[in-house]
């Protein structure tokens, strides 16, 4: 009852005084604000009967740019926000003053909205910006101070849009494409792939003065996916300019990112957000045996690839917890290292896995007591002979009623033996395991139990 | 004599921990400071002196909310023709920002066929904001500009308290 009354009041309020913002909906919520990339959307002409159109419109924007590759893929390291501002007056003013067109082109408005948004900028007819920049930065320092990008969307049918600090876009159907294009500049740094003058001629991620295939920068992508070294032009200055395609979403809209670009946004998604998003123990400083957890933003196909070392020996990959059991460690500190790096076949970046390798190092001491008896109570488990040849037995007790998978997997950590998915009750166990087909060389044996993996290493000596 | 030895050594030991002690605390207060968890929102305007070919900037505004930022400069915007590097200077830190320059902004422009071209506008005067970590009011601000890749002097501008 209270609620309703105060949004009748902000109505009343917004309706009689004109302006307002009126809170902050969440489009979509993939982590915490501080561990993920937030586009921020504001909206601009929309008055107060209008809000629900301007959240269908905002999700209508932000899920086109997440479903457009590569965005599409780490859709998970993105949160997405609609600020509410109502506006005076509904649409976007229109003055007919634009010399490319013969105007009117649509009809005259003049509208008083929130921040000031008109087409016919500069005299260009589709040239739609946001002018009241003190408005906008104002909204954005009271509302949601830490956006990574920042999108308005204008509330006119009329195709038209514009990037800069800020994109801003109408909200005609195909101006979707425009924000995206402005995304690969204001977000990725990226180049047009069109001439768009020699003022604007630099070394960029896909824009550069080198024509060797072999020194270029781009070189791994050479030969593939119609990536090469094309000339912005026939004639100077605009030759001596390379591309990397010849139909990018930074040349035309409606085409796809080349490779080039798809990698850079990749790259950028890396270096604003860790994939690392939890982990325990959270002190990585002196601690005692126990389990060792870790929680990723996984892109989707999950590309990550995880692994556990421990001192410097691999344990373990791609799983999401291990254990240390305290009788397996030397005396004094050891250093438990997770590492994990994105494998995607979206980039062959030479320095990807230089500056894209994130890691947690814990340094783990036997003589701390700390967890253990929390992973003891649920499995215990051993596996002999080690090495085997034909056959390894594994001798397990369940101290209460779960969920068991058991895989062996290779260094590369590609499971060679899955063995069981079942339901398994309290008990001692002895299960053979035939492991005939495998060839000579270190294997890890993975038991999950209700989610939690413990692994242990063996050896196949024929 | 013998006493006197010791003295002498223990005099030593006891200088030589009290510089220990002061080489452990000039490392501390050497160290990095985390980020704070407020930043500023500085708005900036331009005014272009197209006689000299200069530009002048004045400090319009500055908010300081309460947020952490996840702060680094965006190093890209500084290969860009027409920009601008701040230096803004607080009594132990200077935060450096990149920005594209206020008064010559780059639009493209959208055809019905999905094709891109673009059109670069000069403006006498406009404003720019950056947002920025904040720790305390600045002392200085150094901005250099770029245009058309040229590197002009910096201007400094001093807080006026």
């Amino acid at each position: 009852m209270k609620t309703n009354l105060l949004l009748l009041f902000v109505f009343i309020y917004a309706g009689v005084f004109g302006q307002s913002v009126i809170g902050v909906d969440t489009l979509r919520k993939s982590g915490p604000i501080s561990k993920r990339i937030n586009l921020v959307l504001m909206g601009d002409g929309y008055v107060t009967t209008e809000i629900p159109q301007y959240i269908t419109d905002a999700t209508t924007v932000s899920s086109y740019l997440l479903n457009t590759s590569p965005f599409s893929r780490y859709k998970n390291y993105f949160n997405v926000y609609a600020i509410k501002c109502v506006s005076p007056q509904s649409g976007v003013t229109h003055a007919g003053t634009a010399t490319d067109v013969t105007e009117p082109a649509s009809p005259i408005i003049n509208v008083t909205n929130y921040f000031d948004t008109q087409f016919d900028n500069y005299n260009i007819h589709r040239l739609i910006y946001s002018n009241d920049q003190n408005t906008v930065y104002s909204v954005l320092a009271s509302n949601f101070p830490n956006y990574d990008q920042v999108v308005i969307l204008g509330n006119s049918t009329e195709y038209g849009g514009a990037g800069g600090a800020y994109a801003v876009s109408s909200v005609n159907s195909n101006s979707k494409e425009i924000v995206a294009h402005e995304m690969g500049h204001s977000f990725a740094g990226l180049a047009d792939e069109y001439w768009a003058g020699p003022s604007y001629a630099a070394e960029k991620p896909n824009m550069t003065a080198t024509s060797n295939t072999t020194t270029i920068k781009w070189a791994p992508w050479i030969g593939t996916n119609g990536i090469g070294a094309y000339a912005y032009g026939t004639a100077a200055p605009d030759n001596g300019w390379f591309r990397p395609h010849q139909n990018c979403k930074m040349r035309y809209l409606g085409s796809p990112y080349c490779s080039v670009c798809a990698q850079t946004i990749i790259e950028k998604i890396h270096s604003l957000t860790n994939p690392i998003d939890e982990y325990t123990p959270s002190n990585t400083g002196a601690v005692g045996a126990q389990w060792f957890k870790s929680k990723l933003i996984q892109p989707n196909p999950n590309t990550l690839k995880r692994t556990w070392t421990l001192n410097s020996t691999v344990m373990a990959n791609n799983i999401d917890s291990v254990l240390i059991n305290a009788g397996a460690l030397p005396a004094g500190n050891n250093m438990l290292t997770l590492t994990v790096v994105d494998t995607t076949n979206l980039s062959r970046d030479m320095n990807h896995a230089a500056f894209h390798t994130f890691s947690i190092v814990w340094s783990v001491n036997k003589n701390i007591i700390a967890g253990l008896e929390e992973a003891k109570a649920q499995l215990e488990f051993s596996v002999y002979p080690n090495p085997a040849s034909n056959v390894i037995n594994l001798k397990y007790n369940v101290l209460e009623a779960a969920q068991l998978n058991i895989t062996v997997t290779d260094l590369s950590g590609k499971a060679v033996i899955k063995v069981d998915n079942t339901k398994t009750l309290a008990g001692q166990y002895v299960k053979e395991i035939d492991v005939n087909a495998l060839t000579e060389g270190v294997y890890f044996l993975s038991i999950t139990l209700n989610g939690q993996t413990t692994n242990t290493k063996f050896v196949i000596f024929k | 004599m013998q006493c006197n030895t010791h003295l002498k050594y223990r005099c030593a030991i006891t200088v030589m921990a009290v510089l220990m002690l002061f080489s452990c605390r000039a490392k501390k207060i050497n160290e990095e400071k985390p980020f704070p968890e407020k930043a500023a929102f500085y708005t900036f305007e331009a005014i272009r002196d197209t006689v000299k070919n200069t530009t002048a900037f004045k400090v319009l505004k500055v908010t300081v909310v309460d947020t952490k930022l996840n702060y680094s400069p965006d190093n890209a915007k500084a290969n860009n023709p027409n920009s601008i590097k701040v230096e803004i200077t607080e009594s132990h830190k200077t935060i450096v920002a990149y920005a594209d320059h206020p008064l010559f902004k780059k639009f493209d422009l959208y055809g019905d066929s999905g094709e891109i071209t673009s059109k670069l506008i000069s403006l006498p005067k406009a404003q720019v904001t950056l947002r920025v970590p904040y720790f305390e009011e600045y002392r200085t601000i150094k901005i250099t500009e770029t245009v058309n890749f040229k590197m002009s002097n910096p201007i400094l501008i001093k807080h006026e308290n």
